[in-house]
């Protein structure tokens, strides 16, 4: 038997007449504990869970050591309401014997709440505080995260919401209804506020994405770091009211075993999880996590380390100033949970959770495309525009068009994929048909996926794209960038671009070329080789080539060890469109056929997400001819 | 690596009869007769493209000395030869191009 178990707590009169009271924090604590123990809205036992209003410090310590030591309790949700502060010595939250003047002796830090929870193995933790100044919680969480003894490094796993930031006061409605931290939070827990999701149950997370505080001038912050599965914080309430057909349940992973990683791992994991709210670099997050995930030691509980890490770093991802950083993330994991967990069902929820996100930031997208035709440059880096803007635009098509296809794959039924997949489409060939350009190799998977999915859903515009970046090709004399071009060699670069020399592949340019070999593929596949049947004389000595891997069971490793390079040179092997049609059927389809056997649609799906993200890898196994549609 | 190629080399173009075998013959003749043995192809600006010649450092004086010696004879062979070959690359190189499919005017 595994339970959820609630201790709500609203502090709202104090012994320290110094201290003023509160009367909503208990107006608060009692409507919590009456939403998480409803079971329309909560999954909270109500017989366990508690209702603390005005105890003392010590009644709270003894609550949640009850709730902890109940072997049957895996999800704990502590939820707070009154006064908080910070001071040098941390963090701490008022019960109704606190001193202000001995605040660090008589108030209630995180430190004290974590060694109690540091008493059990397999417990998540969510803890809700709604008090001021809360986000001062941050410095004790990035304490305790780092200490082996207390907290989650130790196996512990928490997350974190505080309804205001660190130099915030978390205000309270004067006709005596509560908090407004709390009051939005309720909202979205009644179902009042669409989450966007459609999992069965909501973490603390998906609550923090939505939760709106404006209204007090107050900013929502969350925090957690997971390494024993996904938790479950409440019912998706507004997806079951509105749209229930469209629910699905997430797997139950959720380690019974404390997960205690080593030193290495644990720094290695913080660093990556810290680094990336800015900037993400997929592979590095990867590597990290695959290491750990690999490691003969955690293998039972690999699962659960990854679907925990994922709602700490899914959640992270969201603060970057790249959009589409939670798409490349949960394509990180669904890689993650395919090759390296073998995983179904792990892999299938990480898809869906990826179609629903991919809708909700193309839907996002679409708009503002339309309303600004200068939006895909906003903030651009000057002259980096005409090596990124190009590959941008390519990215953004491919992963509009997968959105469709996946949305389809996952049955979600998300009506309007097509359309917003279209809208994007029509929006770029209206702002920035000048910028469909071949500059880089790195192009190559985005354009394979374009084709291959573009034929059936867009394909007039699949062909103006296409054909487009193949003029763009010989306007600057086939130098395209190499795939693994340094940053600082772009400019060096783009001047040679544009010079009348001839491509120079010792510094910048590749040979073979897979970009070129890529759009030759495309014309091929959309049937349009006949268009460029008179170009392959101008091409004399061009060398073009691709990579097969031999299955895709590993397609998303830095170096795919087993398949096949394929090459040809025009003007010695190659003289007509006959000889590449022949090429592509002999060479290239045989061995794609042999790569696709035993794939299932998901694991199609997550090799060609890892060529989008990695893009120095082909996903020729989207390339389906007549008949072979994988829905 | 160089030492495997050469091996490699050698016992390829025994096995296809392509050894010219220099013994009883002076320098010269011998390069002459490897040249005319080969199909030369045509660099990109449409001149012959010559084989490089790997010649042991040792020998390398000698060598030098048996084609002064050799006189504008031997040149003037030499270079009735290489016309020859350019013409006959020029001809192959014609019928490469002939095979690309181009726009009827």
């Amino acid at each position: 038997m595994t339970l959820s178990v609630c201790i709500a707590i609203g502090a709202a009169s104090y012994t320290d007449s110094s201290i003023s009271s509160l009367p909503g924090a208990v107006v608060d604590a009692k409507g919590f504990y009456e939403a998480v123990t409803d079971s329309e809205y909560g999954t909270c036992d109500e017989a366990l869970s508690i209702l603390l209003s005005d105890p003392t410090k010590e009644a709270v310590r003894v609550a949640v050591a009850n709730a902890v030591l109940n072997p049957n309790v895996k999800n704990l949700t502590i939820f707070f309401a009154g006064h908080g502060a910070e001071t040098s010595s941390g963090y701490f939250l008022t019960c109704c014997d606190t001193l202000l003047e001995r605040l660090a002796l008589t108030g209630l830090s995180l430190t004290d709440v974590f060694q109690l929870l540091n008493e059990r193995v397999g417990l998540h933790t969510n803890i809700v505080l709604d008090a001021c100044q809360a986000g001062g919680v941050a410095a004790d969480l990035s304490a305790v995260t780092k200490s082996f003894e207390v907290g989650v490094a130790g196996g512990s796993s928490v997350s974190i919401l505080a309804m205001s930031s660190r130099n915030e006061a978390a205000e309270e409605a004067r006709d005596g209804s509560g908090g407004f931290g709390t009051k939005a939070l309720l909202s979205v827990m009644r179902g009042d506020i669409d989450t966007g999701k459609n999992v069965s149950e909501l973490t603390l997370a998906d609550i923090a994405q939505v939760i709106d505080v404006r209204e007090s001038a107050q900013t929502p912050s969350f925090w957690s770091f997971n390494l024993q599965g996904r938790s479950a914080f409440c019912k998706n309430a507004f997806a079951l009211k509105f749209r229930e057909k469209e629910v699905y349940q997430t797997p139950e992973i959720f380690s019974a075993v404390q997960v205690e990683l080593t030193q290495d791992h644990r720094e290695h994991l913080w660093q990556c999880y810290l680094d990336f709210q800015k900037y993400m670099n997929a592979r590095n997050v990867y590597e990290v996590i695959s290491t750990i995930v690999s490691d003969e030691r955690y293998r039972d509980s690999a699962p659960s380390i990854l679907s925990g890490l994922f709602v700490s770093f899914l959640h992270r991802s969201r603060a970057s100033d790249d959009a589409f950083a939670p798409v490349v993330l949960i394509s990180v994991f669904s890689m993650l949970a395919s090759e390296k967990l073998r995983n179904g069902p792990l892999s299938e929820y990480f898809v869906k959770v990826l179609s629903e996100e991919l809708e909700s930031i193309l839907s996002e997208l679409a708009g503002d495309l339309e309303a600004d035709h200068l939006f895909l440059v906003k903030g651009g880096g000057g002259y980096s525009e005409f090596i990124a803007l190009p590959q941008r635009i390519s990215s953004l098509a491919a992963w509009s068009l997968m959105a469709d296809k996946l949305s389809v794959l996952t049955g979600a039924t998300l009506a309007n994929s097509s359309e917003t997949s279209l809208r994007i489409l029509a929006a770029l060939s209206e702002g920035y048909n000048g910028a469909f350009e071949l500059v880089t190799e790195r192009q190559a998977a985005a354009i394979a996926v374009i084709s291959a999915i573009g034929k059936d859903r867009a394909e007039s515009w699949t062909a103006q794209f296409i054909g487009c970046l193949y003029n763009s090709f010989f306007s600057y004399g086939g130098k395209v960038a190499r795939v693994d071009l340094p940053a600082e060699k772009m400019f060096p670069f783009l001047k040679h671009r544009i010079s009348s020399e001839s491509a120079n592949f010792q510094e910048f340019c590749e040979r073979p070329s897979e970009a070129l070999f890529t759009l030759f593929a495309a014309f091929w596949h959309l049937g349009l080789l006949d268009t460029v049947r008179y170009d392959l004389a101008e091409l004399d000595g061009t060398v073009l080539g691709t990579f097969l891997p031999n299955s895709y069971s590993t397609f998303s490793e830095k170096i795919v060890r087993d398949g096949t390079n394929i090459h040809f040179k025009i003007g010695f092997e190659i003289f007509t469109i006959e000889d590449l049609s022949a090429f592509f059927e002999h060479e290239l389809i045989p061995r794609r056929a042999a790569a696709n056997k035993n794939l299932s649609d998901i694991e199609k799906v997550i090799a060609a997400c890892a060529a989008l993200v990695f893009q120095d890898r082909v996903p020729w196994h989207l390339l389906e001819l007549e008949g072979e549609s994988i829905e | 690596m160089e030492r495997l190629l050469i091996e490699t080399m050698i016992n390829s173009t025994e096995k296809s009869g392509q050894i010219v075998d220099g013994a009883q013959k002076t320098f010269p003749e011998s390069m002459y007769e490897m040249l005319e043995m080969m199909e030369l192809p045509l660099d990109e600006q449409g001149e012959l493209s010559m084989p490089t010649m790997l010649i042991h450092p040792s020998q390398s004086l000698k060598l030098e000395s048996q084609i002064k010696s050799a006189g504008l004879k031997f040149d003037e062979k030499l270079s009735v030869l290489k016309d020859k070959k350019k013409i006959e690359a020029q001809e192959r190189e014609g019928q490469r191009l002939a095979r690309f499919e181009r726009r009827k005017i």
